[in-house]
């Protein structure tokens, strides 16, 4: 009988802590997110998103096959690299997009609608320089 | 036969000495005060050691030119890729560098060192120093991404 007693004044503290827990989360979800908690998460925007998956993303992800591609850049760890890596790698993008050295032409030659039409060329350069530059303010 | 053989060889020693006459424009040293890496940076002796062994005889105005770089067709290769070296990188023109061009030099020293690529293969045949273990990579790699960390907080 004594122990029946026992567990429930050990599980008190702990279901009303975990109440708790979860009513402040529940309210701070729906606190308005106004700047308090810094957004340090790297995000990339849906428009250059959408260009990355069509011409970038088959070769340059960690599941690839192609492994001079994934040594170059692997864009789904993109938000796991430090600050200094990545102005590195996005100042990476920018270089070669302007050089007009990607989709490589043997690739294009294959799948002539994987390519970067200009003005996304023009986007996804003008993103790489912009997020690198905000980077190292 | 005997002939044959003995008119071939002739042909080949003729074409070498030859070939030492081409002008190849063989790069020289050409440091410019205050740039150099190890001038305006604190290096660990040890990655100092590492790079100066295995980088600095193409990447920087420090080549040290062993006698048979003078000799074609070596000559030829040296001069390729010492030329091809400093392009890619010179590390002797490292106060010139924008903190965005030190960090993609520094993400692309990691990135070679690490996945073997450099040193070039032609080049540790003749320099064993420059024949990087497992652990002096790491070395190198890990030391690359400290001071990446630095540069960006400068």
């Amino acid at each position: 009988m004594k122990k029946v007693n026992y567990s429930i004044l050990v599980l008190l503290p702990v279901i009303g802590f975990t109440f708790v827990l979860l009513t402040s989360f529940g309210e701070y979800g729906t606190r308005p997110s106004s700047g308090s908690v810094p957004q340090e998460k790297f995000t990339i925007p849906e428009g250059i998103n959408s260009i990355l998956d069509k011409s970038c993303f088959g070769c340059h992800n960690s599941e690839s096959t192609n492994d001079k591609a994934k040594e170059k850049l692997l864009i789904d760890k993109l938000p796991d690299l430090s600050k200094a890596k990545l102005v590195a790698k996005l100042d990476g993008i920018a270089e070669t997009i302007g050089k007009n050295e990607m989709p490589p032409e043997k690739f294009l030659a294959k799948y002539p609608d994987k390519a970067l039409t200009k003005e996304e060329a023009e986007q996804l350069k003008e993103w790489a320089e912009n997020t690198s530059e905000e980077l190292m303010k | 036969m005997k002939k044959v053989i003995r008119i071939l060889l002739l042909v080949l020693v003729a074409i070498f000495i030859i070939i030492q006459f081409i002008p190849n424009g063989k790069p020289s040293n050409q440091p410019s005060p205050g740039k150099d890496l190890f001038e305006i940076t604190e290096i660990p002796q040890e990655v100092g050691l590492l790079l100066k062994n295995a980088c600095y005889d193409c990447h920087s105005q420090k080549v040290k030119f062993p006698w048979y770089s003078n000799v074609a067709p070596v000559s030829w290769l040296v001069t390729r890729d010492i030329k091809e070296g400093r392009e890619h990188l010179d590390l002797s023109k490292w106060g010139d560098f924008s903190k965005k061009d030190k960090l993609k030099a520094l993400d692309k020293i990691g990135e070679e060192v690490s996945k073997e690529n450099m040193p070039m293969k032609i080049y540790t045949v003749m320099h064993a120093e420059a024949r990087l273990t497992k652990a002096e990579r790491d070395i190198v790699v890990k030391w690359a991404e400290d001071f990446a960390e630095k540069v960006f907080e400068e």
